[in-house]
């Protein structure tokens, strides 16, 4: 399978046919902690609401986890990337950075 | 490729960019209070060892035969937590910076910025080389080390703003140019560090506000 088709086969999988999902897993792959929900909120200026829709995509296929959890600015729902997710993502920018070669 | 598919794949890099350029401006702003906590540290230090003789004589102690005096010791011990507390932003930034064509974008003024940050390097060694020459030939010594600091920390910052990866603020700017200068005329002109350190908490600040704004 050439890489063009293993990459629109990988973005017809149902958490990473979203770009703002695919942007989360990224940015959470590249941060390598964790982001805070109400951070996330902030930097995409989306409702709360849809936020939590993609993130609950995302962590029912594994790819992320979120949770309560005790951060320097106090208790906030902070949201991690999983080893699953961190292979996929790293996995999905091999495959476009081999299209941008 | 569908275009459904190239849509995605823009709109996921724009999403990510967006995310991680909040997350280095929020890093950076931490970083700037932090060090702007520095010179108030070590005018702390001087105050206490010049005002109290007690502090000053037990300071100057050489504890187990180590050459060098409890003061040493503390500055060195203020100097590594500091340096830490730098290390941990600049290892997130690696970690951020990995992929150069994901959180790059074109900013018009970048050549301006780019120009700037080099007037910095030369405004510093300018600096150390007339100091040294005019008033500070015994110093050379500590100015070295000193010079060296500087600017790594000023190509640290120069490679930070040349990748793109924030938008290079007016304060960021003040904060180069008054690190550049005050930290070479600290020994003739020594308020200036609290002008530095004012200068910093206002960089630090205008950041976070920044990052919580979402300007």
């Amino acid at each position: 399978m050439s890489d063009v088709d293993e990459l629109m086969k990988f973005l017809k999988d149902r958490a990473l046919s979203n770009g703002v999902r695919l942007g989360i897993l990224i940015a959470l792959y590249y941060v390598d902690g964790y982001l805070t929900f109400i951070d996330l909120q902030r930097d995409l200026e989306i409702p709360k609401s849809s936020l939590h829709q993609h993130l609950k995509i995302l962590r029912e296929e594994g790819l992320i986890e979120y949770k309560r959890g005790i951060t320097v600015l106090g208790v906030r729902t902070v949201v991690r990337i999983t080893d699953k997710g961190k292979e996929l993502t790293k996995k999905y920018l091999n495959l476009v950075k081999n299209l941008k070669v | 490729m569908s275009s459904i598919t190239d849509e995605t794949i823009r709109i996921s890099a724009a999403v990510a960019r967006r995310i991680l350029s909040r997350e280095v401006r929020k890093a950076l702003g931490l970083y700037y209070i932090i060090w702007s906590t520095y010179p108030i540290v070590i005018a702390l230090m001087f105050t206490l060892t010049y005002e109290f003789s007690g502090i000053n004589a037990l300071l100057s102690l050489k504890p187990l035969n180590v050459p060098i005096p409890l003061y040493g010791i503390l500055m060195i011990a203020i100097i590594v937590v500091y340096g830490g507390l730098a290390g941990r932003f600049f290892s997130r930034l690696s970690k951020v910076s990995k992929s150069p064509e994901l959180i790059r974008y074109r900013e018009q003024r970048q050549r301006i910025n780019r120009l700037l940050m080099k007037a910095y390097f030369a405004v510093t060694i300018m600096l150390a080389l007339v100091s040294y020459l005019v008033s500070y030939q015994s110093a050379a010594f500590y100015y070295i080390p000193l010079l060296l600091f500087i600017v790594g920390v000023l190509y640290v910052n120069y490679n930070l703003f040349r990748s793109g990866i924030v938008k290079v603020r007016y304060y960021d700017h003040l904060a180069n140019a008054s690190f550049a200068v005050i930290m070479i005329i600290e020994f003739t002109y020594y308020f200036a560090f609290y002008i530095l350190s004012l200068i910093w908490i206002y960089a630090g600040v205008k950041s976070l506000l920044e990052v919580i704004e979402g300007e």
